[in-house]
């Protein structure tokens, strides 16, 4: 199975080189017949890069100790699920992994593409056959998944028990596949520049791309935060890791894209601009993967000492001359006459959104190079702490949350400012009845209350506007409310998907503003019988279990909760000793309400009964999930084909 | 065994590659079929230049600036008359 693997890589390889040759060839002289053959090229990598794919899964699944991938990232006693998704636990499966989504999302954009945006097409599917090389050169020589192991072993290292999670076997793929994603826009982009079409045609090729791309990484970011709070057992959800930082950078910036591409629909200007946005997504994501494979910096999610780091770097290199070269060329392309409508216009929000994206991705770049930017100019390491971030990024994004109520409120044409306020002063209301009620309840951190009052602004603005249109097309086709609003998002599910994703948006800064300034925490060491007071929860320690399973020691905390003397039920949180990763690991306990979590870690135990235990208590981190859950929703709306014969109204707001 | 399962793959992988090429010489002999080909292509090349006629050329009101059909008398979002002259 493993040669077989192998050459299939290895004719991936002619076959995606083959495609690239051939394509930027038959574009130069306008043969159809080779372009068809580059065509073939490009989709038989992808069916020799899913053979591969699969003939790795059923080695996994099968326990062929033979490779060593499958040795150093499974055992017999992982069950299947946790088995298909070592695939991706290991440097060189998730790399396979990311290249077979590459090899999926560029075979599926060249067909749909092939007819529609022909002139186009050439070009950027023999950018995207040149990055699958590069990815499956890697594949057969630094990275190869299917080595085969020195001695026969009996039995595999399996996996990691830290990532024996349901978020772990998604999370992955979606922001490889996120990263993938983000080719095709910066295939298209390039595509426009070599062809010289400014135009919108590539930012109609590109769109549902970005969009993915873009809904990957959002909800493989969300679904990490959530791993990392439910199994790691910090009491956190994101801590502006490096490499979380990674994923989070060309999601703002694909975010960027999303509205300037809107408006560059609407006005004919940002070409300019959209291609570097595109472009510099791109950058990041291969300067992403570059952090996380070459150990440059330190992170839990590194794979270091693979060698791939300097690879990824001539490659970033190689991709960000070949962009500023094919810009130069084409200069006279970008520049563009017409002089940009006031700032109090669509326009002019949505260039501020863009201007606040682009500066946050800077600043967390900044923050993110700042060790070796250091070590390189003072000659010290120094790590840039949470808090940077927290000052930096909080007050931007409460900035843009704020904007995406003010846009509510503008038009893409001159408005005088007089009914715009006017429009205001509803959502404002909302805002301020939110901060006096907030008041009233105990909130008073000057900072917080800001950021709710944006929120419920924010929030407010947008409801308002949807039922502003509902009502309008209720009233026009004469329909129930229902009808009206399932039209109305069939008519422009992009726009309506965009409203679902702002709210998602509000409801997550309402969950992260809410555990990061009321959050408390404690230690405490109890003998059963004791009891730990937390705000109004009484944790009531009544001793330890202990089991055992074929691969772990487990020990189990019995806690009862009370609040004012009425209980409210049991927690266990577990501490386990792994045999083969010889590692303690903690369970964490979690209780959840709309209102607050209580977070019980068992820190460790003793022989006569005491156990250490930590307690937080979380307000509002269930809304950053649900949060997650509305833009997931939000994003496959915007997703979903516009509707036939639904005229062109408002269609042109598509991904807003 | 793999040997064989590997040259099976390699010669599809080359088929394909290969297949425009053979198709294109055969094809002078069905010479129909080529042409219906080449029809297909032509209709994609009109709707094309129509596709980007409209996204061009489309019509806005005059008054609050939202996208209306070229046949439409009044604008659906404000009411404004859009035949002015």
């Amino acid at each position: 199975m493993a040669e077989i693997g192998s050459v299939c890589l290895v004719l991936a390889l002619v076959a995606s080189v083959y495609s690239a040759a051939a394509f930027i060839a038959s574009e130069k002289g306008r043969y159809r017949v080779l372009a068809e053959s580059a065509r073939n090229g490009l989709l038989a990598t992808c069916g020799l890069v899913s053979l591969s794919v699969v003939l790795l899964v059923a080695a996994l699944l099968t326990h062929d100790f033979g490779i060593q991938y499958v040795v150093s990232y499974s055992s017999r006693s992982m069950s299947v699920p946790y088995l298909v998704s070592a695939l991706w636990a290991g440097n060189d499966g998730s790399l396979l992994t990311m290249t077979w989504l590459l090899a999926v999302f560029s075979a599926v954009a060249v067909v749909r593409s092939w007819r529609r945006d022909r002139e186009l097409v050439g070009y950027a599917a023999a950018v995207m056959a040149v990055t699958e090389a590069f990815l499956v050169l890697l594949l057969v020589s630094v990275a190869d998944p299917f080595e085969q192991s020195v001695v026969a072993a009996a039995e595999g290292a399996g996996l990691n028990p830290l990532l024996e999670n349901p978020a772990m076997i998604v999370h992955p793929p979606l922001l490889l596949g996120g990263y993938a994603g983000l080719t095709i826009p910066f295939a298209f982009a390039m595509s426009s520049l070599a062809t010289g079409q400014p135009g919108i045609r590539w930012l109609t090729a590109v769109r549902g791309w970005a969009v993915a791309a873009w809904l990957f990484l959002g909800v493989g970011n969300i679904i990490g935060a959530w791993w990392a709070y439910v199994e790691l057992g910090w009491g956190g959800y994101w801590s502006w890791d490096p490499v979380e930082n990674a994923g989070l950078m060309p999601m703002l910036i694909i975010t960027a894209f999303l509205h300037s591409s809107v408006a560059q629909r609407r006005t004919g200007r940002f070409y300019a601009w959209n291609l570097a946005l595109v472009a510099l997504a791109f950058f990041l994501a291969v300067f992403g993967t570059f952090l996380t494979r070459s150990g440059i910096l330190s992170s839990v999610h590194t794979f270091t000492g693979t060698g791939l780091g300097g690879l990824f770097a001539g490659f970033l290199g190689a991709a960000v001359i070949a962009f500023l070269v094919m810009v130069v060329v084409r200069r006279s392309k970008l520049r563009n006459g017409t002089p940009a409508a006031s700032m109090i216009s669509r326009e002019g929000t949505f260039l501020l959104t863009n201007v606040l994206f682009v500066g946050t991705t800077a600043l967390v770049l900044l923050g993110t190079l700042f060790p070796l930017l250091s070590e390189v100019f003072a000659g010290t390491r120094i790590e840039v702490g949470e808090s940077f971030y927290n000052r930096v990024a909080g007050p931007l994004f409460l900035v843009i949350l704020g904007l995406v109520g003010i846009c509510s409120f503008t038009r893409w044409q001159k408005r005088s400012v007089r009914p715009m306020f006017a429009d205001m002063a509803a959502p404002l209301v909302v805002g301020l009845v939110a901060v006096a009620v907030l008041i009233g309840v105990g909130v008073r951190q000057a900072y917080a209350v800001t950021g709710l009052f944006v929120c419920a602004f924010a929030v407010s603005a947008v409801f308002i506007r949807w039922l502003g249109e509902l009502r309008g097309r209720r009233n026009a086709r004469r329909t129930g409310y229902l009808a009206a609003g399932i039209g109305l998002v069939r008519s422009a599910p992009g726009r309506y998907g965009g409203y679902m994703v702002h709210i998602g948006m509000v409801l997550i800064a309402v969950g992260v503003i809410g555990s990061s300034f009321y959050g408390s925490e404690r230690e405490a060491v109890v003998s059963p019988g004791d009891t730990v007071v937390m705000g109004d929860y009484e944790l009531i320690y009544e001793g330890t279990d202990r089991y055992e399973t074929p691969d772990r020691l487990v020990v189990t905390a019995r806690v009862a909760v009370e609040s004012g003397g009425k209980s409210l039920g049991r927690l266990s949180p577990e501490r386990y000793f792994h045999r083969t990763y010889k590692q303690p690991v903690s369970e964490v306990a979690i209780r959840t309400t709309l209102v607050e979590d209580l977070y019980v870690v068992l820190l460790g135990t003793d022989e006569d009964g005491t156990a250490a235990l930590k307690v937080l208590v979380n307000p509002a981190v269930l809304w950053i999930w649900v949060g997650g859950g509305v833009l997931l929703v939000g994003g496959l709306v915007a997703l979903w084909p516009r509707a036939r014969h639904e005229g062109d109204m408002g269609s042109e707001d598509r991904g807003q | 065994m793999s040997t064989a399962v590997a040259v099976i793959i390699s010669v599809l992988v080359f088929g394909c590659i290969a297949y425009p090429f053979v198709r294109r010489m055969a094809g002078v002999r069905r010479e129909s079929v080529r042409g219906r080909a080449e029809y297909a292509d032509l209709d994609a090349e009109i709707e094309n230049r129509v596709r980007e006629l409209r996204e061009s050329g489309a019509c806005f009101c005059p008054r609050c600036g939202r996208k209306v059909n070229e046949a439409d008398r009044f604008c659906a979002g404000c009411g404004a008359s859009l035949r002015q002259e």
